[in-house]
């Protein structure tokens, strides 16, 4: 079976866990930010992130990327979710969320996306988790019921601003550990994401050839 | 060559400009002509099998990073759009009704010819397919700090105008000076605004590119 693919615009969504929001918080009415964000605060992954294959190649002196687990909206013509699918929207780790620069998002290969999309009418959202492993590890467990945003109201807020047409892709956001950071993979590392209903997403990290 | 795409007579046309009319160059109206007034302007773009990237620069322009109190980036400042927010010339933008500060940004905008990766600045143009005109519509009474700039601000449906014409990059080259002596104009209501050069900007680099 051909591997998943965005048809359409890939947005990600910041800030969207609880848990990050909380972190933040304190920190949000200093400068630079002089404020909590009032709208959802999104960013593009390109074309030249989507990469279904099964590694992330580091590349240009990166050494170590965050690894990104989340569901992403797939979405019909109406308005409203088709399918869901399950992503890795790796980053290079970054502490300013002021103006960081594209290359920490947006760099060839930085958004796993091989798992089949399910169907939107098939699942309850809130009650998934997604449990990232690392070499066989669990690292993480994130709950779709810990989002700031929940489907229905995000939609709505970034609705109010532009359009999602049919193919775009709406992804729900990652989630942080405890220390504020997301969990972290080095070349050699194999990240492995799994939803109970969803085929398991599977990626070795590589560094680059000497 | 000045390409347009346009919808006339219930489909999409691709056509280019001949002696201030459009010439139809595919399908069953091949060959026939049109007036600019009769035809809704599209985005000058071919569909493309992935989801186009627009990138965007900001503060590339010397004389506004100079007005803004910045230093001039190290490296290029880049934002993505996503397509949805371009429409063609002579639609309609969307103001929001309680806004005050709706920005009109020309932008030279690059359209990429074929992939690009690790390009020499030398080799630079021979990646450029053609070169179109855009306006980048920024509403500051939605910026807010965090990704900047915000989505809100710079993505919004209807805000990027762009087009009429998608000029050959060989005929720009051939100019003298190329696209650098450019000079980007910008009336509003009839009436011109200062103009820009696109030599204000770093050699080689471009305001705006969308593939």
């Amino acid at each position: 079976m051909k591997h998943w693919q965005p048809a359409g615009t890939v947005y990600g969504c910041l800030l969207n866990f609880q848990r990050e929001w909380d972190l933040w918080a304190p920190r949000m009415a200093q400068d630079p930010h002089k404020g909590p964000p009032r709208a959802p605060v999104l960013y593009v992954k390109s074309a030249n992130t989507f990469n279904p294959g099964g590694s992330l190649l580091l590349q240009d002196g990166v050494k170590e990327v965050d690894i990104g687990a989340t569901l992403g909206l797939v979405m019909g013509t109406d308005g409203m979710p088709d399918s869901v699918v399950l992503l890795n929207d790796w980053s290079v780790p970054h502490e300013s969320y002021y103006r960081p620069p594209v290359k920490f998002r947006c760099r060839d290969g930085y958004l796993g996306c091989g798992s089949p999309a399910v169907p939107w009418a098939s699942l309850d959202l809130p009650s998934l988790s997604i449990m990232v492993q690392l070499n066989g590890q669990k690292v993480q467990t994130v709950h779709l019921s810990d989002l700031v945003r929940p489907v229905e109201r995000l939609l709505a807020d970034v609705g109010e601003f532009m359009s999602l047409q049919a193919g775009d892709v709406l992804m729900l956001g990652t989630d942080v550990l405890a220390n504020g950071q997301r969990p972290r993979a080095h070349a050699g590392d194999t990240v492995c994401l799994t939803v109970p209903g969803f085929a398991p997403w599977v990626q070795t990290v590589q560094g680059e050839a000497l | 060559m000045k390409h347009a795409r346009i919808a006339w007579s219930g489909a999409i046309q691709l056509a280019i400009e001949s002696d201030g009319q459009l010439l139809i160059t595919q399908g069953p109206h091949q060959g026939l002509r049109v007036d600019f007034d009769e035809v809704v302007w599209l985005p000058p773009l071919v569909p493309v099998p992935q989801p186009r990237t627009v990138i965007a620069l900001g503060l590339n322009y010397a004389d506004h990073a100079k007005e803004l109190a910045f230093k001039a980036p190290e490296e290029p400042l880049a934002f993505m759009k996503g397509e949805a927010s371009l429409i063609g010339h002579q639609a309609f933008t969307k103001r929001p009704a309680d806004v005050k500060y709706m920005h009109y940004e020309c932008e030279l905008a690059v359209v990429i010819g074929r992939t690009a990766r690790r390009v020499k600045k030398a080799d630079a143009y021979d990646f450029v397919g053609g070169y179109t005109v855009a306006n980048d519509y920024a509403i500051r009474d939605y910026l807010e700090n965090w990704y900047r700039p915000n989505l809100r601000v710079k993505n919004r449906d209807t805000c990027t105008p762009i087009g009429p014409w998608l000029v050959d990059a060989a005929d720009v080259h051939q100019r003298q000076g190329g696209p650098m002596a450019l000079k980007l104009q910008t009336t509003v209501n009839g009436q011109a605004t200062p103009l820009t050069w696109c030599s204000m900007c770093p050699p080689s680099s471009s305001t705006s590119a969308a593939s």
